[in-house]
């Protein structure tokens, strides 16, 4: 009988465990349970037990989010609108949290050390006001030591003094793989995605691809910094100075339109199939394409339009045979920076000059 | 004299090695003054007047099946990068060797700048070549301007800096930089044009069109028009910058189709924004067009769809306030990426920036993706059913203008109305 009980209570417990709890976050689903039912996102993620989702009916959401439990956060659509926005509490952002290299960021969704996945899918991030010191950085999303996927997310206006990020990912112990995809990051005035850890060797894998960035004026489109190995592939992205900056991983079959000094800038990680278009218009010392390292492969990209006065691959006196078969289609030069010896077989079409190695010892 | 036999004998090796006892069948076919021969080896420059070698012969010719046309290969030089090229084939100005007689079949011509207009009037490929670590040849306004020297089938002028005209047979044109700056043409009522094919075929490839611009809208980089002909033209891989009317027009004044376009892989991209132009790609009447994987990139509308027939598909449109505007019933949309359609200020009648504008949608409208947009898709209470399956993310409205009674299946992300009520 005794063995009976125990089966029967773990069967129960089995059961509770594999339950999905659902909380509806706003008044799109009258008829859910009231006692599922939240006003606001942090509330929901606080509850107990514990929700595996938390759906969140259109409507704006001033709040200042901390994730710290497995969970699918998602915007869903009542019909008349599919737009959740995630808002800036009046009297601005409060709390910052210090990444690897001892900067401080105030992340409006913080997602801390979860020891599962956090998915966030259909959201709206908006920065709109949020009053963060100009010596700190205020970040969209922030996924720190963690794993998921964000999709279909859009994160706007994260301004600061040069120092605003869309979604900002960071490794650690854990070694997490992060995914977004799908998402559209506008707004930003220093960088649309980050992803880094202060480690010599990688501990952070990152997806990023299908993703839209909008990013006037400011530094980089996609930044993967040290100890971070990244796949970047199918993004479209007008705007900044550097489009992908990377040191592990591949690029592959991006658009660039308009990076101002660099387009996809390389010491290490493969470039292929991207196109590359109408970077460095103006400026001498710009590069479609800037390879600063032997190993890298970098092949098969189209190169169209390189500056009134810029370069389409810089070889930065580094790269070498591993170089070739890209597609270059107006520029004043072709390849620069070419290291003696190195005979690098591309396609040009209206280019100025060729070849140069005036730049090497 | 010497070049010249070491030339012959390794044609005729060649020949011989895949001929053997046909050999007099093709000496035969040589005749004429004027041949190409083609060989194996590398190199090898020849004195004899309109007769060059190739590096290596393309891999499908075989000089027992070839044509007389394939065998007589009539090549000019344009400039100084082939020294060893005969002076009698080699000329200064490209508007004279493609006038030249014998009519060239190929003109080739080396990194340089050519301030001229060029007329094309026969059959031939006009190739920029690369020589000494240079691969550009640019063809620029010549001193005084551009001047009327077409006009198209509904009476308009075009100042064109390179006009093929009434063809027959196919005009192909490659590698070359067409740059309109200083072009002085003032009037308003003048197309200032890179490229103007008017009812001939061919392909354009590889080309950068440049500053078709400065008489406040008028600025074509590159224009199709068809004709009795009922020609092909094919434009790919081109770089189109700095229009302020159309990067690429195809049209002709006829109910019908009089061209076939095909316009596939072109980079274009304006900082010119008028009321209501330029469009990228403007597609008018009397015309079959595929448009397919070009990146279009500023302006005020990405691809115009003012008439004809055929298929906008795989296109990426970036920062232009009305990335599609479909007018007409004849084109399908389907699988572009439309990104960034804001920003138009007064410029539209809505006052943001629209990602399709499907004011007559009998044709498909489908698999498209909007990302930012002010409005999503604009059905102008026109549009109905046939626009369907595309997504929309990130808009504050997804659809306006919906006839009553239409309903339109799409997919939405963070967009704050989906589709209003009352808007027809």
């Amino acid at each position: 009988m005794a063995r009976i009980k125990s089966l029967l209570v773990l069967l129960a417990l089995v059961a509770q465990a594999s339950a999905t709890v659902t909380y509806v976050v706003g008044s799109c689903k009258p008829t859910f349970p009231l006692s599922s039912t939240f006003q606001s996102i942090s509330a929901a993620l606080a509850a107990t037990p514990a929700p595996n989702v938390v759906e969140v009916c259109p409507g704006t959401y001033p709040e200042q989010l901390v994730i710290d439990i497995p969970v699918t956060l998602e915007g869903i659509s009542d019909g008349a609108s599919a737009g959740a926005t995630i808002a800036v509490p009046s009297g601005g952002l409060s709390r910052g949290q210090i990444d690897g290299f001892g900067n401080i960021v105030f992340a409006q969704v913080l997602v801390g050390i979860a020891s599962g996945e956090v998915n966030l899918s259909n959201l709206t991030v908006d920065g709109t006001n949020n009053s963060v010191p100009q010596s700190d950085f205020v970040a969209g999303v922030f996924y720190l030591n963690s794993a998921g996927t964000m999709n279909h997310l859009t994160t706007q206006n994260q301004f600061g003094a040069h120092n605003g990020i869309g979604v900002w990912l960071e490794g650690g112990s854990a070694k997490p793989s992060v995914t977004l995809e799908n998402s559209n990051l506008q707004g930003f005035d220093n960088t649309g995605i980050e992803a880094e850890t202060n480690a010599q060797s990688s501990e952070l894998t990152a997806t990023i691809k299908g993703n839209y960035l909008t990013a006037y004026a400011a530094l980089s489109g996609i930044q993967i910094g040290p100890g971070a190995t990244a796949s970047v592939s199918g993004n479209l992205m007008p705007g900044s100075f550097f489009g992908i900056s990377i040191a592990k991983g591949s690029v592959s079959g991006n658009t660039i339109v308009g990076a101002a000094l660099r387009g996809i800038s390389t010491s290490g990680a493969s470039v292929t199939l991207n196109t590359i278009y109408n970077s460095g218009n103006g400026r001498s010392t710009s590069a479609a394409v800037w390879v600063g390292s032997s190993l890298a492969a970098v092949t098969g990209n189209t190169i169209t339009q390189a500056g009134t006065l810029g370069n389409a691959i810089d070889f930065d006196c580094t790269a070498g045979k591993n170089v070739h078969s890209n597609t270059i289609l107006g520029a004043p030069n072709g390849l620069i920076n070419v290291p003696g010896g190195v005979l690098a077989t591309e396609t040009y079409y209206n280019v100025g000059t060729i070849s140069s190695a005036s730049g090497c010892p | 004299m010497q070049t010249q036999s070491r030339s012959v004998t390794l044609a005729l090796l060649v020949i011989a090695g895949s001929l053997l006892g046909s050999l007099s069948t093709f000496v035969t076919a040589q005749s004429d003054a004027v041949r190409a021969i083609y060989v194996s080896a590398a190199t090898v420059e020849t004195n004899i007047p309109g007769v060059h070698t190739y590096a290596e012969a393309p891999k499908d010719f075989n000089p027992l099946m070839a044509t007389d046309e394939e065998l007589a290969m009539v090549t000019y030089v344009v400039g100084s990068c082939k020294p060893n090229f005969p002076p009698s084939s080699t000329f200064q100005h490209i508007n004279d060797a493609v006038n030249a007689t014998p009519a060239p079949n190929v003109v080739e011509v080396c990194p340089g700048t050519y301030p001229e207009v060029v007329g094309i009037y026969k059959p031939m490929t006009v190739e920029g070549v690369s020589a000494s670590n240079a691969d550009q040849a640019i063809i620029t306004v010549p001193s005084g301007g551009l001047f009327t020297d077409a006009g198209d089938d509904r009476g308009d002028f075009l100042a064109a800096q390179i006009v093929v005209q009434n063809v027959t047979g196919e005009v192909n044109i490659s590698n070359l930089t067409i740059d309109a700056t200083g072009n002085n043409v003032t009037s308003t009522d003048t197309y200032i044009v890179g490229v103007f094919y008017q009812n001939s075929s061919g392909t354009v490839k590889d080309l950068t069109v440049q500053n078709q611009n400065g008489n406040g809208g008028s600025g074509v980089a590159i224009w199709a028009e068809g004709g009795s002909h009922k020609p092909l033209v094919t434009v790919e891989h081109n770089n189109l910058q700095d229009f302020d009317y159309a990067g690429i027009y195809a049209e002709t004044n006829f109910s019908s189709s009089q061209l076939s376009v095909t316009l596939e892989g072109n980079d274009l991209a304006t900082n010119f924004v008028f009321s209501q132009i330029p469009s990228g790609i403007d597609l008018g009447a009397g015309q079959t067009a595929s448009v397919t994987g070009n990146l279009i990139s500023g302006g005020f509308k990405g691809v115009l769809i003012n008439g004809g027939k055929g298929t906008v598909s795989e296109n990426t449109v970036v920062s232009a306030p009305v990335g599609v505007d479909i007018e007409n019933n004849g084109v399908s949309v389907k699988s572009n990426t439309i990104y960034n359609a804001i920003g138009c200020g007064l410029f539209c009648n809505t006052g943001v920036g629209i990602g399709i504008y499907a004011n007559s949608a009998a044709a498909a409208v489908t698999g498209n993706t909007v990302a930012q947009s002010g409005i999503g898709i604009y059905f102008n209470c026109a549009a109905g059913k046939n626009v369907h399956g595309n997504t929309i993310l990130d808009a504050t409205l997804g659809l306006f203008g919906v006839p009553s009674g239409t309903v339109s299946t799409n997919t939405y992300y963070n967009v704050g109305q989906i589709n209003p009520s009352g808007t027809c």
